[in-house]
């Protein structure tokens, strides 16, 4: 049974990736997440305790040629659906393109708005 | 017509307000007043209710006791109060998940299970605090500040679904809607003796709820007992065109069992050994017994791989959710940053928007997913997920449901843990299961401790066996009237 709280890694892992602060702002970044400098070392020790629980998944063998199923449930596979349009008082029908710019920090004319981009 | 100014003792179930109603003892606006009044008191201490809807509600309920008395009434919800969950859009008021990413968040519909029981004639009557984006066991990552528990102000409600456990767990007549992803609906209402049920994945529409890990996800019912789960339950669930996920079989068809009733159970001894509270273990052991005593064989069974299940949720929810949340990028809804550069911009809009936990749960998930790590982790924790599923269906095969504790401690103090985010992770060890194998899973309050905190328990079934499981809690809630406990003294 797993105990509260962290365990202990015994010896460094061949397989286990270094975590240091390269490879936390290179991730922070495929996330687009600024991180401060002061956080760093906090993400870099919360990274390493959570892999070490993580790496209890390596305990369980997998058997050979097994391909994990990508599906939660067999009847959701493969589901469609008729093409059909829906009228604007159906739920989930089509919406006025205004209503979404009241939920938009910045939407002028129609258009949500970003800074320059092109140009 | 009889006395109508008597309202329902505050430890009744939504069937016996809603027996009270058609008796005419009071009108729903009555219980809808009464019950506004709790919200505005014992609800706002608590923290547990973020907005209430005075005005509508009471529309609603005047319009339930038209239909009542031109005896068109709805069903066993009209004119009952509920709430949902910050995380599940109402058009009503706002739904910004508990995070500053979406503050001030105006849905533009209800969730299918919110438009279903409102047509059912229930009273949307309040939202109710969680967790930020569902991710926690504690409450305590809510932008909307901490909840209380109602048996200790000083303890957490559990998490995510606080606020709509610590509603539950302290005054009836209502019904509250939550959402599970890794035991977000069973763990609070262990912590404030409430009865919820997590369905079979894809039974209940996920549309308008605001995602997490899409896999795991589902929409709950949390209330006094397992009738009112179940009479939520038939109204919510079914197939919808809006959810290309929701199941489209009958309930029947998704039965795998073949007996209708539990006559079998499996006590799973994983759950009630090494880091487990000897009072909790003891406290599910004596459960069993009970059951025993009236005559369902027990049968103490090992489940494969339990200790890999938190790991393997740690990588597929976070996974999940990274990419899901990848939508908040300060452009199309929320709080935005200042940058004239575009990347800078997402960045520093999601910096600002996400709470600290919810950040750490983006990065593991980024990185489990990003090149070079994916095999490893992401992969081989869907591997270790087909396994678990696997391992559920062994148990299954001769017998009808696991049986096994819903928190392996008792609710805990506030602030306790909130700093050691694995500490928090070890909430979900004993929950998380039901949602990587797409189970339903029933959460039942069983006993108390030495301090007066309530224990619950849960009961896995197969796949599709959602009201198999609630016949079997309405069963135990006739044997055992633990869950009938109010902190204020309710009649037991």
């Amino acid at each position: 049974m797993a105990q509260d709280g962290p365990s202990h890694h015994p010896q460094p892992d061949p397989d286990r990736p270094v975590i240091d602060e390269a490879l936390v702002r290179k991730t922070a970044h495929l996330a687009r997440l600024e991180v401060s400098d002061d956080e760093i070392p906090g993400l870099v020790e919360h990274l390493e305790k959570i892999l070490d629980l993580v790496d209890t998944l390596r305990s369980v063998e997998i058997p050979e040629g097994h391909r994990p199923d990508l599906h939660v449930s067999q009847a959701t596979v493969s589901m469609t659906r008729e093409d059909q349009s829906s009228k604007p008082t159906d739920a989930g029908g089509p919406r006025d393109p205004a209503a979404f710019g009241g939920n938009a920090p910045d939407w002028r004319d129609g258009s949500f708005v970003t800074p320059r981009v092109v140009g | 017509m009889s006395n109508r100014s008597s309202l329902p003792p505050i430890d009744a179930t939504v069937g016996e307000a809603q027996q009270w109603l058609a008796d005419g003892h009071c009108t729903s606006r009555q219980l809808i007043d009464g019950y506004l009044e709790f919200l505005e008191g014992g609800g706002r201490e608590l923290n547990a209710v973020v907005e209430i809807f005075n005005e509508s509600a009471q529309q609603a309920a005047d319009q339930s006791d038209q239909r009542r008395a031109q005896g068109q009434c709805f069903g066993p919800l009209d004119g009952i109060p509920f709430t949902a969950k910050m995380n599940i859009t109402t058009q009503l008021g706002s739904s910004d998940a508990s995070s500053p990413m979406l503050r001030g968040f105006k849905a533009q519909e209800d969730a299918t299970a919110v438009r279903r029981l409102r047509a059912a004639g229930a009273v949307l009557v309040g939202k109710t605090s969680c967790d930020e984006f569902a991710m926690g066991a504690s409450n305590e990552t809510s932008s909307h500040g901490v909840v209380s528990n109602p048996w200790d102000r000083e303890r957490v409600p559990g998490g995510s679904s606080g606020g709509s456990a610590a509603l539950a767990g302290s005054h009836g007549w209502s019904f509250h809607l939550g959402s599970d992803t890794g035991g977000s609906i069973r763990q609070p209402a262990a912590f404030c003796n409430a009865t919820a049920i997590k369905p079979t994945w894809g039974r209940v529409s996920r549309r308008g709820l605001i995602a997490f890990g899409s896999s795991l996800d589902q929409i709950c019912p949390i209330a006094r007992d397992a009738v009112d789960c179940q009479s939520v339950l038939q109204v919510i669930e079914g197939h919808d065109p809006l959810d290309s996920t929701s199941l489209r079989q009958s309930t029947s068809s998704q039965q795998k069992i073949s007996q209708p009733k539990i006559g079998r159970v499996a006590l799973i001894s994983d759950g009630l050994g090494p880091g487990i509270d000897a009072s909790i273990a003891s406290a599910v052991r004596s459960a069993a017994q009970q059951m025993a005593s009236q005559g369902i064989e027990i049968i103490e069974r090992s489940l494969p791989h339990l200790e890999a299940a938190n790991a393997c949720y740690q990588v597929i929810s976070t996974a999940e959710a990274s990419s899901n949340l990848a939508r908040y990028d300060g452009v199309h809804v929320g709080v935005r940053g200042q940058s004239e550069d575009l990347q800078q911009l997402y960045e520093t809009s999601r910096h600002q928007g996400f709470g600290s936990e919810v950040r750490r749960r983006i990065l593991l998930g980024t990185f489990v997913l990003s090149a070079g790590y994916q095999e490893a982790y992401y992969n081989r924790a869907l591997a270790v997920r087909d396994l678990i599923r696997q391992g559920i269906d062994q148990v299954l095969e001769d017998c009808d449901a696991l049986l096994l504790p819903v928190s392996p401690f008792a609710p805990f103090p506030i602030g306790e843990r909130i700093d050691d985010p694995l500490a928090l992770y070890a909430c979900d060890i004993l929950t998380v299961t039901a949602n990587l194998a797409g189970v339903p899973a029933l959460a039942l309050p069983c006993a108390f401790d030495e301090q007066q905190l309530p224990i619950g328990m849960q009961l896995m079934g197969a796949h599709g066996s959602d009201h198999v499981l609630l016949e079997f809690g309405q069963r135990w809630q006739c044997w055992n009237d633990e869950h009938r406990a109010l902190p204020q003294g309710g009649t037991r």
